[in-house]
């Protein structure tokens, strides 16, 4: 029990429930299975790229790049399937995204280990490198005819719940999802790469003293996430059945946020999928569900803001109060 | 004896000179552009029109690309400075809008102009609590404070741009003092202030202490958390002075005004060779990194360049900027080594 209360995941698992319990009764209609159906599918493309920034994050470093990989990914991928009219298995633009995810992930880990430069800047530079280029040569229109086996992809209905009058669907784009928890999960848990992935985010120069090879397992990290964002990004376009080159850009934010909210440390070292998958849930929960208690849109950016701070501020806080333990008690050994 | 002064002094002129080197390729890279501009568009760069526009354009970035720029003197970042600035150019423009028909035009702005103000101290001061205190890293509590900052101007503000403010408020964005531009005008206070303060006070001093290590700069008796919060007070307020000139110039205020900003100040903050880790870097590196930005702008908007391919070349220039400086730092290195290597030789 004392353990328990020590975790990070403890207190994001209690604001959760608290918050779905106010949500619940204030609107009966949080309970009902169709939302919260409707509420996995919501979450499916943000909890893609959070598992892979957490990552990048617990290595000690950040990626702000993912949406814009993302969108480059899916944009050119659907562009390129509508022109050559493409029928084939739906698993060909599937690879073709991950792939243009996974080379521009690489250049990202490439230019930070090369030139030793901090991981935030660079990301924010590529970002609107990609961004702009992909725009200035691929055009900014919106495909509406995705081939025809990723739109019949995006409309199959893995789960479908009726619950009153609403009906709920969440489509096959979850299984990914889940198939990128487990890996993560794995890496992390029972790899030396995860070791590694720990002990760089811990203390650099600790890794490398012990034999970790920092630069392979930094680009590695940057890879992975662009190879998540790539799949990502394809997800929602075939989600949404169409491609909108403007959509997920700015959601770099929330993504940060999950990863935060769910105790892993921005500085490194610290964090697991469980806390991850809570932080997705409270997210995905605060997003959604705003709007059925009466908050209107106009005001949901600011409550937004407020709860992520709030539960970031709450992890903050404890990770200060541990760390004033330690000099203490230096400052007494000095004295002495 | 007499040798060995002199080597010291040849060791004091090398300092100086590399210290000087990074300032030197800015004002290098900076007439480069300049030059470069004007052949592109074929003279008509270096008309008055032009210049006057752009004199008008830049300042609102270049304050607020300072007022990121302390915070990454202090190894921290402020992403929230659009927020800011957009933030309490709603209040003003609200608060002058409410209060003009009462009080009259003239002290309704300057009520306005001091709740602008006050917006930004505020502001500034929750995020150096949040950094401070509380203990979030920079960056997270600054993109929160930004979605916060966002969020409540929307909520004010219906998501809706507020017009409506008298004709006269366009003093400061639009009007002249002695043939300047006023937002030039600003800027080149801001700009003064700045570099006595980074410079020649004990704040300054504090601040690039703090920003350099800030273990070393609490053993010698700085208060780290004062100055976080004193750096991000002064930010925000910079930020605000920067949301006067937009709203000022547009006469009217929007929420979600000026997303890209963010991006162009860090831009121009590192170009100007601010170090992202603390400690290093200059206002006069600033702001020549914010006229190259501001002459390739020109220069790019006469040839109706798409704005999506500046964006891409805002990346590149933060990219390549960086990868110049590791390769800049990397040969000034490599000189101090091989002259403290000859140094070692002559004395053998």
């Amino acid at each position: 029990m004392k353990k328990l209360l020590k975790r990070n995941e403890f207190y994001v698992a209690v604001t959760l429930v608290v918050m779905c319990l106010i949500i619940g009764l204030m609107n009966p209609v949080f309970f009902t299975l169709a939302n919260v159906v409707s509420l996995m599918k919501n979450g499916i493309i943000m909890g893609i790229m959070s598992f892979a920034l957490m990552l990048g994050i617990i290595a000690g470093g950040i990626d702000v790049s993912f949406p814009a990989i993302a969108v480059c990914a899916m944009y050119l991928t659907s562009k390129l399937m509508e022109s050559l009219e493409y029928s084939g298995p739906v698993i060909v633009p599937i690879l073709m995204a991950v792939a243009i995810g996974t080379v521009l992930g690489l250049l990202n880990g490439i230019i930070i280990t090369k030139f030793e430069l901090p991981a935030f800047i660079v990301t924010l530079g590529t970002s609107s490198l990609f961004y702009g280029l992909l725009i200035t040569l691929a055009g900014s229109k919106p495909v509406n005819r995705l081939c025809p086996s990723m739109e019949a992809f995006g409309k199959a209905q893995m789960i479908r719940v009726t619950s009153g009058s609403t009906t709920a669907t969440c489509t096959y784009t979850f299984l990914f999802l889940v198939a990128i928890l487990v890996i993560v999960h794995i890496i992390l848990k029972y790899t030396m790469l995860g070791r590694g992935i720990y002990a760089i985010g811990g203390d650099r120069v600790s890794a490398e003293r012990a034999g970790f090879n920092v630069k392979g397992i930094t680009i590695f990290v940057y890879t992975f996430i662009g190879m998540a964002a790539g799949l990502g990004g394809i997800c929602h376009a075939m989600q949404a059945r169409m491609c909108i080159p403007t959509d997920l850009m700015g959601s770099e934010m929330m993504c940060i946020a999950v990863v935060v909210l769910g105790g892993t440390s921005i500085s490194g070292g610290k964090g697991t999928v469980v806390g991850t998958l809570l932080g997705l849930m409270l997210i995905t929960v605060a997003q959604n569900s705003l709007i059925l208690i009466g908050i209107t849109s106009i005001w949901q950016q600011l409550v937004s803001g407020l709860i992520i701070l709030a539960g970031v501020s709450l992890s903050a806080y404890k990770e200060l109060k541990n760390s004033r333990k330690i000099p203490k008690i230096l400052d007494d050994e000095m004295e002495v | 004896m007499a040798n060995n002064t002199e080597q010291k002094k040849r060791v004091n002129f090398l300092k100086g000179f590399t210290e000087d080197a990074s300032l030197m390729r800015l004002f290098f890279i900076m007439v480069v552009a300049f030059i470069l501009m004007t052949i592109i568009t074929k003279g008509k760069f270096v008309t008055g029109a032009n210049i006057s526009s752009m004199a008008t354009q830049f300042p609102e970035i270049g304050i607020l690309a300072i007022a990121v720029s302390i915070t990454m003197l202090l190894g921290g970042i402020n992403l929230s400075v659009v927020g800011i600035a957009n933030l309490s150019g709603v209040f003003c423009c609200l608060t002058i809008i409410k209060l003009e028909p009462s009080i009259g035009t003239w002290p309704a702005i300057f009520i306005g102009l001091m709740v602008a103000l006050v917006c930004g101290l505020v502001c500034g001061f929750l995020n150096g609590l949040l950094i401070a205190y509380i203990g979030i890293p920079a960056m997270l509590a600054t993109l929160g404070s930004q979605e916060i900052f966002m969020g409540l101007g929307i909520g004010v503000t219906e998501g809706a741009a507020v017009f409506g403010t008298p004709d006269a408020f366009t003093f400061v964005g639009a009007g002249k003092f002695l043939g300047i531009p006023g937002p030039l005008v600003v800027f080149m206070i801001v700009v003064v202030i700045f570099t006595i303060l980074l410079q020649k006070k004990k704040y300054g001093m504090e601040l690039y202490l703090s920003g350099t290590s800030p273990k070393a700069a609490r053993f010698s008796g700085i208060k780290n958390q004062k100055v976080i919060i004193m750096t991000h007070v002064l930010s925000g307020v910079l930020s605000s002075v920067a949301g006067i000139i937009i709203a000022s110039r547009a006469n009217s205020a929007k929420a979600s005004y000026g997303s890209s900003y963010v991006l162009q100040c860090l831009i121009v903050a590192i170009l100007g060779g601010i170090n992202p880790n603390g400690g290093f870097g200059k206002v006069s590196g600033v702001v020549m990194a914010i006229l190259t930005l501001q002459f390739l702008s020109s220069g790019f908007n006469m040839l109706r360049v798409d704005s999506y391919f500046k964006t891409f070349i805002w990346g590149a220039l933060l990219v390549g900027a960086m990868i110049l400086n590791y390769y800049g730092d990397r040969i000034s290195e490599n000189r101090k080594r091989r002259n403290a290597e000859k140094a070692i030789e002559k004395e053998s």
